[in-house]
């Protein structure tokens, strides 16, 4: 393990799957063709709604995660939720800082990202102020 | 100003030290302005850790500020000074005593509604017995007719019903209640003149606060005893929010409750020395103040009679019926019950209700938006301190973001949130 060749290989779905089912083992697997999907329950923080997400991967793409529920929401001004992709699917880093690579798991960086993306909704949903920074597209 | 300064993140994740609760070691008083410094050494782990968190940085804005304190503070020396201290003083052979009594005293005072008043309790108690005085209300004309001989106080004075009131418009009223010893019922027992009945009053302001202190004390370590014996006593020094006890804290969110369901009928409002009686009477020892009022209003509704009504009798003097006034105000009695089955429920509900922003609409329901919206940001600024400072991980069972450590949590690293 462990030279500089081998890390610059993205890591493959199994080695991505295995890491998943080990550090999270309340999320569930499954194997579509060529697409990984896991599903599992994430509670921002001890305060917050439990939230039901998916993330799915395919190599060579990003890691795509969506809340299935409860259903996001505008907050009381009416604004739409910030840092979000045209699909619903969550901005959780900007790619080309390579704070995510196909270098890295799933399992360390994406999930954290989600709960913390959540817990920043939460509190936006309260105070109308995303406090959670970030970037915007440019134009 | 209000009491809170900027926010201080500390970079350095500390230890909690033993014997102390989460949140007394999480916030801790940077000094008599009120700055607070959220360490967030540990972040959050329970729920009912994160209410505290919440309703601590709402009691943090609710405290009168310093500047509004040492105001009081004057006020206070210099009427004791001129109703004790100089040569023709009334009733200077009997040695009056004046002390603080009431929420100033107790550590339980809350910031009034934009249009309220602080008001401030002074016992101005003579060493004689009661018995030996033939008209009651003497005490309080000859209080009232030196405080008319002072320049300041000339126009600033007020007959009540117990005591002569001193108002400093816009901010402050001073009461003060004159008062003899009663040696029969001994101890700190004292009556007071009441000008209705024209006759006494059973009382015992220190023994009250004595009171309060051992329930809160069942919590906390006692703090140490005021022993002083001077003929004016010093208000307690100033006690920064997050240093209080529970009960303290627990009875400053009561009265603000209290304050904003009143808000449209003060009239009917229930007296802040009844709702602290019950909430000291009713404590339980929480440190958790969500769970140290769930226990006072639990307990409080089972004790409402189905008949006839609550009595709250001062715990220090079984004759002073501190609710006497419900007795011919069945309506003020009413909602009294009425209120506290109310917040009851919502409380309870509270305990159980999820999404921050559920909790914090709820909260500023109860409490009003401004001290709510404060403590929201507060805490989020917090979490984002621990973020910028690498200090965040993850417990991989829950998804829940923590300062913790423990085999089950992981760090979150640094990202960078993309997207419209």
């Amino acid at each position: 393990m462990g030279t500089n060749y081998f890390r610059k290989r993205p890591l493959t779905i199994p080695q991505q799957v295995f890491k998943m089912s080990s550090n999270w083992p309340g999320f569930n697997f499954k194997l579509k063709p060529g697409v990984a999907l896991w599903t599992g329950a994430i509670q921002p923080t001890p305060l917050s709604e439990t939230y039901t997400v998916q993330v799915r991967y395919a190599i060579g793409t990003r890691p795509t995660i969506t809340v299935i529920s409860p259903a996001l929401r505008k907050n009381a001004k009416g604004e739409k939720i910030p840092h979000r992709y045209f699909d619903g699917s969550l901005c959780l880093y900007q790619p080309k800082y390579g704070e995510w690579t196909p270098q890295l798991f799933i399992a360390d960086t994406i999930l954290h990202w989600t709960s913390l993306w959540l817990a920043h909704y939460e509190y936006w949903l309260a105070t109308g102020e995303w406090h959670g920074g970030g970037e915007h597209p440019t134009e | 100003m209000s009491g809170v300064g900027s926010l201080v993140v500390s970079m350095e994740s500390s230890k909690l030290p033993e014997g102390r609760s989460y949140l007394l070691s999480d916030i801790a008083a940077t000094g008599p302005r009120g700055g607070i410094t959220l360490t967030t050494a540990q972040f959050i782990d329970t729920h009912i850790q994160q209410l505290d968190e919440i309703l601590a940085l709402i009691g943090v804005t609710l405290e009168i500020t310093a500047t509004q304190r040492e105001a009081a503070e004057q006020h206070y020396l210099a009427i004791a000074k001129w109703l004790g201290g100089v040569e023709d003083a009334p009733f200077r052979l009997y040695e009056p005593q004046i002390y603080p009594q009431g929420s100033l005293r107790l550590g339980t005072t809350v910031k009034p509604l934009s249009d309220g008043e602080y008001d401030l309790d002074l016992v101005y108690e003579l060493q004689m017995d009661y018995t030996k005085i033939p008209r009651p209300v003497t005490l309080l004309d000859l209080i009232e007719l030196r405080l008319r001989q002072h320049g300041t106080y000339r126009d600033k004075v007020e007959r009540k019903n117990r005591c002569v009131r001193v108002n400093y418009s816009g901010q402050f009223h001073l009461d003060i209640l004159p008062a003899a010893l009663d040696l029969v019922c001994g101890g700190t027992c004292v009556r007071v003149p009441d000008r209705t009945t024209q006759d006494w009053k059973a009382s015992n302001p220190r023994g009250y606060a004595k009171f309060f202190e051992d329930q809160a004390a069942t919590a906390t370590a006692a703090f140490g005893e005021v022993a002083v014996k001077a003929s004016v006593e010093p208000l307690p020094d100033h006690v920064p929010h997050e240093e209080k006890t529970s009960l303290q804290r627990d009875t400053q969110l009561i009265k603000r409750l209290r304050d904003i369901t009143f808000a449209g009928n003060y009239e009917l409002s229930p007296i802040s020395i009844v709702l602290t009686t019950l909430a000291a009477q009713n404590f339980g020892g929480e440190r958790s103040v969500a769970l140290g009022i769930a226990r006072v209003f639990n307990s409080v509704v089972a004790k409402i009679p189905p008949h006839g009504r609550l009595y709250v009798y001062n715990p220090a003097n079984p004759e002073e019926d501190l609710s006497e006034r419900w007795d011919k105000d069945r309506d003020a009695y009413s909602a009294f019950c009425e209120a506290m089955r109310q917040w009851q429920r919502a409380w309870n509900a509270l305990l159980e209700l999820r999404g921050i922003d559920k909790i914090t609409a709820e909260l500023e329901r109860l409490f009003g938006p401004a001290p709510v919206k404060r403590a929201i940001d507060l805490q989020i600024k917090a979490l984002e301190a621990s973020r910028q400072g690498g200090r965040l991980g993850i417990d991989r069972n829950t998804g829940i973001i923590t300062t913790s450590v423990s085999s089950t949590i992981s760090m979150v690293p640094r990202n960078t949130f993309y997207g419209d």
